[in-house]
């Protein structure tokens, strides 16, 4: 047996040089850390922060009214007296959960779906995928408003809608991992070296098929999130008192001449988290297959 | 090419039967009719409406009555605004929508072309990363929050724009503006992509070694093969202006169908939002046939297949 | 006077593992109206070279050293990138060894051919395309007028390899480099190809680099050689002196591996060892580790191309020793 045999061999072993090579070119990506570190803190700050506040989010000050940023307020209330901060970490924590929810439901759907068609092979393959196709071409939206109108304002119906909307993707993403794994030569030649196949299952095929799909995922929360703020600006998504980012926002450009600020906060909020969620899921797609880079 | 446009033609009708159905059964198993909300209507005023329109029959047979209404054309009356049928409002909307949907996709490919091709010109430099940095804003800042605050800007503070309405030239800029923002920022991801995918193969290298110019070798050599990703996007990008046109319609009061088809919805109008979802169902289906066509006349080797 | 003049030109490679010295002070002449080949490995620079008189390097990773490289009375190395395009494609033309990806696949083909000519300001729309439709009947393209609004899927490999040669001599160039022109085609075709560029280089009286790793076609075409190996020249002479008295181990050793050099029968004779990791700087004789004459010199001292016989030069330190 040659080197560049033996080299190879070590190879097939090894298997999850992927995800440290991954890591590697991650890190490196400075946005995509940048994206990183600011969504941590954006995470931790929602599920902590609320706790240490003073105010709580439906506490309201009618004398006050809306105040511009003060010391006691530091981003300033709304026309209720309401504090913006607090209102802006509790909304953050419902906006991100529905971000969550609503990836994770995209996320079965379309992780299902996508591996039976691409396992069935042949004419059910090609027909569950003409039907992707066409769902593809329709603009959902149409039908989450009739659903969120006709049934009612609950959030798990929510994150349902808006989760039916996104699996698409998931499942041709799903769907060609798991075809062009059964290419099945490679796991032959590595049963002919005398893996097994749990090793197999562990080293090689899980990791090609969950790359692609963490990636997508991190690039679907924001666009979710950005439906639920669309839904709540025409009314139709998170209810008061809950809140939301989107449904802050909503709040301040009714009132933007006026009070600015009520509409800047929670706008840069929003951006903010979807800045880092999008920089941190095109860095993960760099890093893990180099080839569809940007160059 | 004009067998498979065909086929793709056949398939449409199945779906759109499908949509017919998912969307007729879905509104009318819902609790609450298009009348239960009338404030300073009595109950028998009420079931008289009712009568009208039928809603006191059995839901299947409400569905074969529209079904036969749909094959002879006609979408049915109004529920809320009586004053004319579902067509007509559609009639009347819908050149509004799509002349704004059209100024948006100039926007788009205007502004995302010109940005993808001068990013791919230097990679990894200013001339880079300061279109896609405005590329990420694009897609980041929702139409919702860009509206107002292009409002916020360029009417209140500047003066040099209206803040809403559909009338004069000037009042377009601005809609046009927040709907086409998102997608331009597409645009530009998809062909600075694909620009530099062209740049590195080798007939690049052939067309330098002529002794063209960058601009020459960008223009005439890369970007036609370059906008194949951006042309696949049209589809979805269609789908997207239309449901951004909501919104956009909505700030910006333009009286298009988007608006028109909100309103339906929580007014409960059956007629309408049927035939709006119908309508914009079909557009879907044809434009994407459209741009499935052209991406196969794009690229002379499937032509002549 | 030399139509060329190249000078100690160094062009290297900075990437993140490294810097790649893929080309390291090659020096030669070209006479107008000569056949020139440089033969060598994959890696050997010899492509690198060609891309480098031109401009072609692409410049983040690449970078041209040192060097000059004189034609017209002015350093290719050094003109302006302005100056550089006017001579791309007119003065000097080039054709590339993957006919089927140098195509544009978007354009029709007598776009393409019209183009250096259109770039160049050398006439009308019209003559132009006519002229156009000449080349492609001087390459022996049949139905020369109705093919220019074909498209290159619609050409053969051999075919469109014509086709470049055609775009490339229509502005009548002084110089045509031509990188492994053969490289990708059937063997039937290759010698048409070569037998081409021949007839087309006499008719117009044009000076010929030929860039190649197989013997075998500059035996037929080239006048004189250049044997490089990890970026150096290691001989240089005229193409039958080589053939006949190889002065450089290297050269010997390619020639030893030309399957028509065996027996029917005997094993075929490959070099042991691989070509050199251009990032590590290298001291001594490059080919050293895998020649058969080294000794302990070679490895110690860097060899310099000298001449060891008339218009014959080596680089080997024993052959300049006159012990081989």
């Amino acid at each position: 047996m040659g080197e560049g045999t033996r080299q190879s061999a070590a190879m097939i072993e090894k298997g999850t040089s992927l995800w440290r090579d991954a890591w590697r070119r991650l890190v490196r990506n400075r946005l995509a850390v940048a994206g990183g570190v600011t969504l941590a803190v954006v995470v931790l700050a929602v599920v902590v922060v609320p706790c240490l506040l003073p105010y709580s989010y439906a506490e309201q000050d009618l004398d006050l009214g809306a105040s511009s940023p003060s010391a006691r307020h530091w981003l300033g209330t709304d026309q209720l007296g309401r504090d913006l901060l607090t209102r802006i970490f509790y909304g953050g924590r419902i906006s991100l959960m529905v971000g969550v929810a609503a990836t994770a439901v995209s996320l079965v759907v379309g992780v299902t779906y996508g591996a039976v068609a691409g396992y069935a092979g042949g004419r059910a393959d090609a027909v569950m995928m003409r039907l992707v196709d066409i769902l593809y071409a329709l603009p959902f939206t149409i039908f989450v408003i009739i659903l969120m109108v006709f049934f009612g304002r609950s959030i798990v119906l929510l994150f349902l809608a808006i989760g039916a909307v996104q699996w698409l993707t998931m499942a041709r993403i799903v769907r060609g991992q798991v075809l062009s794994l059964k290419e099945k030569e490679f796991i032959e030649a590595a049963l002919a070296m005398g893996l097994t196949r749990r090793r197999i299952l562990m080293r090689h095929l899980i990791p090609n098929v969950l790359g692609p799909v963490i990636v997508y995922a991190t690039l679907t929360i924001p666009q979710v999130m950005l439906m639920e703020a669309f839904l709540s600006f025409l009314g139709l998504g998170v209810q008061p008192p809950m809140s939301s980012w989107g449904l802050l926002v909503k709040e301040g450009v009714e009132t933007m001449e006026e009070y600015p600020w009520l509409l800047v906060f929670p706008s840069a909020a929003l951006s903010a988290t979807l800045f880092s969620l999008n920089f941190l899921g095109d860095g993960l797609r760099d890093a893990l297959d180099p080839r569809a880079s940007k160059d | 090419m004009a067998r498979f446009a065909l086929r793709r033609v056949l398939e449409f009708v199945p779906v759109l039967l499908v949509i017919v159905t998912v969307t007729f059964f879905l509104v009318r198993l819902a609790p609450g009719g298009p009348f239960d909300t009338e404030k300073a209507v009595s109950a028998e005023v009420r079931q008289k409406l009712e009568e009208t329109y039928h809603l006191d029959a059995p839901l299947a047979a409400q569905y074969v009555e529209y079904l036969t209404g749909l094959a002879h054309g006609d979408l049915g009356p109004s529920m809320k605004k009586p004053s004319r049928s579902v067509a007509e409002w559609i009639w009347l909307r819908f050149p509004v929508s799509l002349e704004l949907g059209v100024y948006a996709l100039l926007v788009a490919l205007g502004i995302g072309l010109v940005a993808g091709v001068v990013a791919s010109w230097r990679p990894n430099s200013w001339t880079d990363y300061l279109p896609m940095s405005l590329a990420m804003v694009g897609i980041c800042v929702p139409s919702f929050v860009l509206g107002p605050l292009l409002v916020l800007v360029f009417s209140l503070w500047l003066g040099w724009l209206p803040v809403s309405g559909w009338d004069a030239p000037a009042d377009k800029i601005l809609p046009a503006l927040t709907l086409g923002a998102a997608y331009a920022a597409y645009v530009a991801r998809l062909s600075r992509g694909g620009m530099l995918e062209v740049l590195s193969q080798d007939f690049i290298r052939t067309a330098r070694a002529k002794g063209a110019s960058e601009a020459r070798v960008l223009v005439r050599h890369a970007l036609r093969g370059s906008v194949q990703p951006v042309v696949a996007f049209l589809g979805p990008a269609a789908a997207g202006l239309l449901s951004g046109s909501f919104v956009v319609e909505t700030i910006f009061q333009v009286p298009g169908l988007g608006r028109e088809f909100v309103q339906a919805a929580f007014n409960r109008d059956y007629t309408m939002i049927l035939g709006t979802v119908l309508f914009f169902a079909t557009l879907i289906l044809l434009f994407n046939l459209i741009v499935d066509v052209g991406q196969a006349w794009l690229d002379p080797r499937a032509r002549y297949e | 006077m030399a139509l060329l003049t190249v000078d100690n030109l160094t062009t290297r490679f900075h990437t993140r593992e490294g810097v790649v010295r893929a080309v390291e002070g090659v020096s030669f002449d070209l006479k107008a109206g000569e056949t020139l080949g440089i033969v060598g490995e994959s890696g050997s620079g010899k492509s690198v070279t060609a891309y480098s008189l031109l401009g072609l390097i692409p410049a983040p990773p690449g970078r041209v050293e040192s060097g000059s490289a004189r034609f017209d009375d002015r350093d290719l190395l050094a003109c302006t990138p302005r100056a550089l395009r006017a001579i791309r494609g007119r003065r000097i033309s080039m054709i590339f060894q993957d006919p089927m990806t140098a195509l544009n696949p978007y354009m029709r083909v007598g776009g393409q051919v019209m183009e250096p000519l259109l770039l160049h300001g050398a006439g009308s729309r019209r003559e132009a395309r006519g002229r156009a439709i000449e080349a492609l009947e001087a390459v022996g393209i049949r139905d020369a007028a109705g093919r220019m609004s074909d498209y290159p899927h619609q050409f053969s490999g051999g075919m469109r390899q014509r086709v470049l040669i055609a775009m490339a001599v229509i502005t009548n160039p002084a110089l045509l480099i031509a990188d492994e022109p053969t490289t990708a085609l059937d063997v039937t075709v290759q010698a048409q190809i070569l037998d081409l560029l021949k007839r087309m280089q006499e008719a117009a009286g044009m000076a010929v680099i030929l860039i190649t790793h197989d013997l075998g076609v500059v035996a037929g075409t080239c006048g004189r050689l250049l044997v490089m190996y990890a970026g150096k020249v290691v001989e240089s002479a005229a193409t039958d002196a080589v053939f006949a008295n190889p002065r450089h181990p290297y050269t010997e050793a390619l020639m030893a591996s030309l399957p028509s050099a065996h027996e029917r029968g005997e094993a075929l004779y490959t070099i042991p060892g691989m070509p050199p990791d251009l990032i590590q700087p290298l001291s001594g004789c490059p080919f050293a580790p895998r020649c058969p004459h080294a000794v302990e010199r070679c490895r110690q001292e860097t060899p310099a191309l000298e001449e060891v016989a008339t218009g014959h030069a080596s680089a080997c330190l024993r052959v300049q020793a006159d012990e081989l």
